[in-house]
């Protein structure tokens, strides 16, 4: 066991005995009565909760906006751009390096070690690293999620006021912007304001994602209170809200506490925009857009559960997460964690503890229990800290990922931090700038 | 119902209660510090393992005994500290407040203007102090920040020293799951904990 494991033991340990007693449990003195003890329970949380059970404010009006916004509808419709139309448009042309199927510019968080100031975005090429362009948040406000369109040059972003603390500007309002890219011209990111309507205080962005043609922006919401949470979706470039389901709290992921950024990888779009998928720890669901009713769980549909099966072939993998699902509307990716499979491996000189293995897999829709891995890891000797998935491609053959280990002397230590694609079997790393080892996912978009 | 219907659900109901009764004694003050490590609020954590006493007692005809009992109350309580944490962050509070906001429950009478500045971090309390070290103090603030499932990674790796299969079981997760969550919050602990010296 290391320093930090100790200290964490110890801490946890010294919590924990602090509490001696617990208040006897009142049963019902009769028989059948049981139920009605539940409503004791409830009301005396009731009484805890009660004071932020009152409706928050109402939200903002819609801002109109004037010429700036450019309309998107013209932009392909889910394609994925090719290297050379990409190259064609950027100053320093290196398409050659750059494989067909990937995107070539991203968003990204800036320094996102910095918790107490506010955070722009950098605009990079994927290949070569470079820096294209700093787009500095709006007054008094900080960025604090992104996300892509298919062309690889329209995003989303949201910015709130609130950078105080982590917790906080979870809940703090959210207005929303375009930003549109022109590598190479004058003016290579410029950023306008979108009639969206923003978020109302206290409640928390779930996940945001841009349908592939740019037109349509899908917010999933968990308001203040005990009622449920909704996944709306937005016209871009009206702020209309074209369509809008709901459902228990619990039914779309929540974000977590840390990292801040809001969620760009619990909602997922069809190519056609017809479907749109969404998960929450265990489950996956798809919606069909065009489809009747209003409920995020009687008008959709479940295409992947845990099950507990993973892929175990010399090694055992398994999700670190429910897995991401990839525009074709059929394929499903993951990052994945475990170990080698001991009876078909070499032993390591590694303790058991420590010897273990990253990857990332596939599932299809059409055989949601059958995992086939897109890559493995066969680093040894290492605690896996994760793989995440940050991008694939429409089949999911193509992806852009994040593996960060450590190594078994210290876990807590330096890490291999890295991005890269994995495509046939292989990762090949690109220069992307990691800031500081902080963690990125939901803090880059492509 | 006649008599012997009425008899057998009397029965029924008297060896739920002896059991759930016997349940409650030997293992609710475990399950309360698990509570607590992971809420952070006494109160909360008490009120979270009477809630998933009362499901077993509601549930007891159902349950196959006693080891699946305990199994079930253990991730009865996951789930209610999962619930508690997700309402309070909605409303603002800082999730899993292990330092300042017990310290507050500790004082007890002392009152809710006390316990609300200690739960916005805004008083020290001396109880606190006493009862956790600076260094416990340290470490369990940077746990606060972990998402709820790094949390309950290493509440249950960690306090309840269970093994990876085992926690898998008790967040109805898989075993990756458990490890990647492990290996994620301890890396992020430490990297917080050096930030912070």
């Amino acid at each position: 066991m290391n320093a930090v494991e100790e200290r964490i033991r110890a801490a946890i340990r010294a919590a924990g005995d602090t509490v001696h007693e617990v208040r006897p449990l009142p049963l019902p003195p009769e028989p059948g009565t049981a139920r009605g003890l539940r409503s004791g329970a409830r009301a005396r949380r009731a009484r805890i909760w009660r004071t932020w059970m009152a409706p928050v404010a109402a939200a903002a009006a819609v801002l109109a906006i004037g010429v700036a916004l450019v309309i998107v509808r013209h932009i392909p419709n889910g394609g994925v751009p090719s290297a050379s139309r990409s190259a064609a448009a950027s100053p320093q042309p290196t398409a050659s390096a750059a494989p067909a199927a990937l995107p070539r510019y991203y968003v990204a968080l800036d320094d996102t070690l910095k918790t107490n100031s506010p955070w722009a975005v950098v605009v990079g090429d994927t290949f070569t690293g470079a820096r294209l362009a700093t787009v500095s948040p709006p007054a008094h406000g900080t960025f604090a999620g992104m996300t892509g369109a298919a062309d690889d040059r329209t995003f989303v972003l949201d910015a709130t006021t609130c950078f105080a603390s982590a917790a906080a500007s979870r809940l703090c309002p959210r207005t929303w912007y375009l930003l549109r890219l022109s590598p190479g011209s004058a003016s290579p990111a410029r950023l306008t304001r979108l009639p969206i309507p923003p978020t109302a205080s206290g409640t928390q962005v779930q996940g945001i994602a841009l349908s592939p043609d740019g037109s349509e922006l899908a917010v999933a919401l968990q308001p203040a209170g005990s009622v449920p949470e909704s996944l709306s979706v937005y016209a871009v470039a009206t702020g209309a809200a074209l369509r809008t389901w709901t459902g228990p709290s619990g039914t779309i992921a929540d974000p977590g506490e840390w990292p801040r950024a809001d969620s760009n990888s619990v909602l997922f779009w069809s190519a056609d925009g017809r479907t749109l998928s969404f998960r929450n720890e265990t489950n996956v669901r798809m919606l069909r857009t065009s489809g009747p009713g209003r409920d995020l769980i009687a008008d959709s549909r479940l295409i992947w559960t845990y099950d507990g099966s993973g892929y175990v072939h010399g090694y055992q993998l398994y999700c670190n997460n429910t897995p991401n699902v990839a525009s074709d509307g059929i394929t499903l990716v993951c990052g994945a964690s475990g170990e080698p499979q001991r009876s078909v491996r070499v032993p390591s000189k590694c303790s058991a503890m420590w010897d273990n293995t990253m990857g990332f897999l596939a599932y299809s829709t059409a055989a949601p229990k059958l995992a086939r891995p897109l890559y493995i890891d066969q680093t040894t000797c290492t605690s896996e800290v994760t793989a995440e998935v940050l991008w694939s491609s429409p089949s999911g053959s193509a992806m852009l990922v994040w593996l960060n280990s450590a190594a078994e002397s210290d876990p807590a230590g330096p890490q291999t931090n890295v991005v890269g694609m994995v495509e046939g079997g292989e990762f090949t790393r690109i220069p992307f700038p990691l800031n500081g080892g902080a963690a990125i996912p939901n803090q880059v978009a492509w | 119902m006649d008599h012997a219907d009425s008899r057998d659900t009397e029965a029924g109901a008297w060896t739920a209660q002896r059991h759930v009764t016997a349940l409650y004694e030997a293992h609710a003050l475990g399950l309360a510090r698990l509570a607590l490590v992971m809420l952070g609020d006494p109160a909360a954590a008490e009120d979270v393992v009477q809630d998933a006493f009362l499901g077993l007692y509601r549930r007891w005809d159902s349950l196959a005994g006693a080891s699946v009992a305990v199994t079930y109350l253990r991730t009865s309580v996951l789930n209610g500290c999962r619930t508690a944490l997700r309402r309070r962050a909605r409303r603002g509070v800082p999730a899993g407040v292990l330092d300042g906001e017990h310290g507050a429950a500790l004082a007890g009478a002392r009152g809710a203007a006390l316990t609300g500045a200690l739960a916005a971090g805004t008083l020290e309390s001396a109880e606190a102090t006493v009862l956790l070290a600076e260094e416990h103090r340290a470490v369990l603030a940077a746990i606060r920040r972990l998402p709820a499932r790094q949390r309950e990674a290493l509440v249950l790796r960690y306090y309840l020293d269970m093994t990876e299969d085992q926690a898998a079981d008790a967040m109805r997760v898989s075993r990756g799951t458990v490890k990647s969550a492990t290996s994620r919050a301890l890396a992020a602990v430490g990297r917080m904990l050096r930030e912070g010296s």
